[in-house]
């Protein structure tokens, strides 16, 4: 196959003062070369853990990871750390949510995308400074020169942004996972934001993953889509083709809960409840108890993943019956 | 509605999630208890009147009879130990009274109603800070001459600023949220939120630093007494006794050795208690076991 | 700060001055003098003017550098000083090098290596000495080391050798107090946003630990050790009065005993002095590391 990255049956449990948190209980996801993939899904369903446990950035003490991330082909956890190290940022990088926390606040930031040339390509203190001002210009930060001397808290929201995503894709890594990039913006800074990570991906035959919980814009940007429940992915698809007939209930009622402009005299419908986290291993669906088609062997049995329509898959019993 | 909100927020602010006590928490809580006790009851647990000179059994050795040995006026030192405590304990005590009756009304006032009163009350605080701690509390005693009293006194005004920022800060974060705007909305009395409410949300932070307060109390004033300014010959104290049992450190170690160990293991126990209850009070800072760990403990507990 | 100054200089005179003792029989130390001797020394230590004017007088002499005359020693307050005031500041600098020589890099060990043997024992070390009165440190290291093992002089001062022994006792509390300080405001770093983007951009973890989070974990410490410069000047009284060192210490702490008051006013507002230069230099220091401080001032 041709996927830049595969991820099997990836399981991730914390410690917690509650006890072992399962956050993630079998996380299956494949992206292709060049894909924008969304990954899509409510406030603590795992989307950040799983692109955390992709760069092998969870806290090694109190985290237990299973399975198998095979990136180009290879099995990113059973590298040793210094070959995993040798990913972040040259193939592998990430932008995160909160841009003002995730820079360093006493470091300019053009010396912080310098870091990483002189880090991952060895180059001089002159070159990596020329590199990352070419890099702030490509992202739209002018003039380079007085941003490159700019520390974070001089900047604003979407510059920061701007310049996280300069420093992530500084040594052209092939994939790029941008956690919830633009949760933390105005909404016309989103778009300035979500535009740049599209063309910097056409550009660079860059795969994202593109975690978010809005479907707006996994519509407009992304290729393909996996929605998420309670640490596992319930169905996977083409964006147009899930969007026009999803196949797993929460899917559905996720799709139906989306506002539209279109026919704003229909009524909004919302999920009743909300996801708990788990602590014990789950039996059943974990939708189960939200879930309005559900059979009576969901309590018991997970679904398998199956597949419900050219490259369309879903994991639910009620739609493998019907 | 108000009322309502009222409750809430207190009954947030006081309920706490129960959370295993740490051993540490006990063993300090009892190393400190033991201390206090010992010292409280030093006339039971006393072998010799602690200020009866004995010229011939001067710098004895550790025996059945004397067992820590005796100081150069042959006076016990197990039993001047236990009066010691009595001082320690007692000065501490009075350090951190006289600072709470003054800081802590200070800080929330002043945190409340900012204004004249805020800025006066902190120029003060800012005078008294500008001073190397123990500084202003050695001028007092030059001025008021030496002993306890003084020292205990001139202590808790040294103390006094400290506290009052903290509760100032405290009082003023509290009093932005909306249960103080509640409060003052149902017509409640000004003393009656700043001395109940702001308060009761205040107590776990301050208490924290309290904890810590009695410790230093003890080092500052055994400080004073071992320069010789603060307790005077005859009453038994650990810092007095060090600053005597120094000079005759050849010929009876104990007599630097045991108020030495005794201030030490005081303080260490306070330090863990404070940290502890810190520890218990901010649930972000309780520790969690490694997976490694956890699993070995599973193992153990299924054979 | 002038204001805070002026407040302070009159918060020593006057408190100093409260004092029920009689400034000639300090000066005569307790001996009967003729009704004569008794009324030069009276006008010659101004004694006959009301507080207001002694303190007008003492003011002014501070501008020209005439510090007054010592009760006790009948020299001037300057001369008194100038004298001992290498011996502090020496033994002062000497502790607060070790100090911070020592503390952060056992801070950072700790830390990086947290929970673990090394940093429990770390820990236990900083619990006892944090609690442990510099005097006491003072008085165990003379028994040890100069007593017992005759490695170094036990009193007196001139020599580098007289300040190794005194300087570490100093220096143990303050390792003690900032490694502790050091260890937790690099734990808070290590686990900030930004430490997660320097792991994942690659970093080893040397480089994060000691470029990235070290800078940001420094600020409190530097915050406390300001703080600690005061009980440094204490801390020096302290362990000059175990080793005799005969530095500004002991001067201050005789005199209070002898009611020599121009010596004590000196040497209180000479200590605040030094301490408010170093919170000054402190509050630089925060400026060259943190730019958002630079960017306010």
């Amino acid at each position: 196959m041709g996927d830049l990255l595969d991820i099997r049956n990836l399981a991730v449990d914390f410690m917690a003062h509650e006890g072992i948190m399962y956050a993630l209980c079998g996380v299956d996801l494949t992206i292709g070369k060049g894909e924008i993939h969304g990954l899509v899904g409510e406030s603590s369903c795992g989307k950040s853990t799983a692109a955390k446990a992709i760069l092998g950035l969870h806290n090694k003490k109190r985290t237990r990871i299973k399975g198998e991330i095979l990136f180009e082909g290879s099995d990113i956890l059973a590298m040793p750390p210094r070959e995993v190290a040798k990913l972040r940022g040259s193939a592998i990088s990430i932008i995160f949510q909160d841009p003002m926390a995730s820079l360093n606040p006493l470091m300019g930031i053009g010396s912080q995308i310098a870091e990483m040339y002189r880090l991952h390509e060895n180059a001089s203190k002159r070159l990596a400074r020329e590199k990352a001002a070419a890099m702030l210009e490509k992202v739209g930060l002018t003039p380079s020169e007085l941003r490159y001397k700019q520390y974070p808290f001089e900047l604003s929201g979407g510059m920061q942004q701007r310049a996280m995503i300069a420093m992530a894709i500084s040594c052209s890594p092939k994939l790029l996972i941008a956690d919830e990039p633009t949760t933390a913006l105005d909404a016309t800074i989103q778009a300035q934001i979500l535009e740049l990570v599209k063309s910097v991906s056409d550009e660079m035959g860059m795969s994202v993953l593109l975690i978010t919980h809005n479907f707006g814009i996994i519509a407009e940007l992304c290729k393909r889509v996996s929605v998420m429940y309670a640490g596992r992915v319930v169905e996977t698809g083409d964006t147009q083709e899930l969007l026009a007939s999803p196949k797993h209930p929460y899917t559905i009622d996720l799709i139906a809960s989306i506002p539209r402009l279109e026919n704003s005299s229909e009524k909004l419908t919302s999920i009743a409840g909300s996801p708990k986290a788990l602590y014990e291993p789950p039996v059943g669906c974990q939708y189960y108890s939200r879930c309005s088609r559900r059979l009576d062997i969901c309590e018991k049995q997970y679904p398998e993943t199956r597949d419900v329509g050219a490259g369309h898959k879903a994991a639910c019993h009620w739609s493998h019956s019907a | 509605m108000f009322t309502l909100l009222l409750r809430q927020y207190n009954a947030s602010g006081r309920k706490k999630r129960r959370k295993p006590i740490s051993a540490s928490f006990i063993v300090s809580l009892s190393i400190f208890l033991a201390i206090a006790l010992a010292s409280a009851f030093a006339p039971i647990f006393a072998t010799h009147d602690p200020n009866k000179n004995e010229l011939a059994s001067s710098l004895a050795m550790p025996s059945a009879l004397h067992w820590l040995g005796c100081d150069q006026n042959g006076r016990d030192i197990y039993s001047r130990l236990l009066y010691g405590g009595r001082t320690a304990l007692l000065g501490a005590i009075g350090v951190v009274g006289i600072s709470i009756a003054l800081g802590i009304p200070l800080g929330l006032l002043c945190g409340f109603y900012g204004g004249l009163l805020d800025r006066i009350a902190m120029s003060v605080c800012d005078i008294i800070l500008a001073f190397p701690t123990l500084l202003l509390a050695l001028i007092f005693v030059a001025a008021f001459g030496r002993g306890l009293n003084i020292s205990i006194i001139a202590l808790g005004i040294v103390y006094v600023p400290m506290l009052a920022r903290l509760s100032r800060s405290l009082a003023i974060v509290e009093k932005n949220k909306p249960y103080v705007q509640a409060c003052i909305a149902l017509g409640y009395s000004p003393a009656r939120i700043i001395f109940k409410h702001i308060l009761m949300n205040c107590i776990s932070t301050i208490s924290v630093q309290l904890s810590m307060d009695i410790g230093y109390a003890i080092l500052d004033l055994s400080a004073l007494s071992f320069l010789g300014l603060g307790v005077l010959d005859p009453t038994a104290d650990w810092g007095a006794m060090l600053s005597q049992g120094r000079l005759y450190i050849m010929q009876n170690p104990m007599l630097s050795l045991a108020p030495g160990a005794a201030i030490v293991l005081i303080t260490v126990s306070i330090n863990i208690f404070s940290d502890c209850l810190r520890q218990y009070l901010d649930s972000s800072q309780a520790k969690l076991p490694s997976f490694e760990k956890f699993d070995r403990q599973e193992r153990h507990k299924h054979g | 700060m002038i204001a805070t100054i002026a407040a302070i200089a009159v918060l020593v005179f006057f408190t100093v001055r409260l004092s029920p003792s009689d400034p000639i029989a300090s000066i005569t130390k307790g001996k009967t003098v003729s009704a004569d001797t008794r009324q030069a020394l009276i006008e010659q230590f101004h004694l006959d003017k009301s507080l207001s004017e002694q303190f007008i007088i003492w003011l002014n002499g501070m501008f020209h550098g005439d510090l007054g005359e010592s009760y006790q020693y009948r020299q001037s307050v300057s001369f008194l000083i100038k004298q001992r005031v290498s011996t502090t500041l020496g033994l002062a600098a000497l502790a607060t090098s070790i100090a911070f020589a020592l503390s952060i890099p056992i801070g950072i060990i700790s830390a990086v290596m947290q929970d673990s043997f090394i940093d429990k024992a770390l820990s236990v070390f900083a619990l006892v000495f944090v609690a442990s009165p510099t005097y006491l440190i003072a008085i165990a290291f003379m028994y040890i080391f100069a007593l017992k093992l005759k490695m170094f002089p036990s009193i007196g001062t001139g020599t580098f050798r007289h300040l190794v022994l005194p300087a570490s006792a100093m220096a143990l509390n303050m390792v003690a107090l900032s490694a502790r300080i050091t260890r937790q405001s690099m734990i808070d770093e290590l686990q900030s946003a930004y430490m997660l983007t320097a792991n994942a951009k690659g970093l080893s973890k040397a480089r994060a630990v000691l470029v990235h989070a070290l800078r940001n974990a420094l600020i409190p410490v530097i915050t406390i050790a300001s703080l600690q410069m005061g009980g440094m000047l204490i801390g020096a009284v302290l362990v000059e009065t175990v080793f005799a060192m005969g530095g500004l210490g002991d001067l201050l702490i005789s005199s209070i005993r002898s009611s020599d008051y121009p010596v004590v006013q000196a040497i209180t507002m000479l200590m605040v002095a030094i301490f408010m230069l170093l919170s000054l230099l402190v509050d630089i220091l925060y400026a060259v590391i943190d730019p958002r401080v630079r960017n306010t001032a």
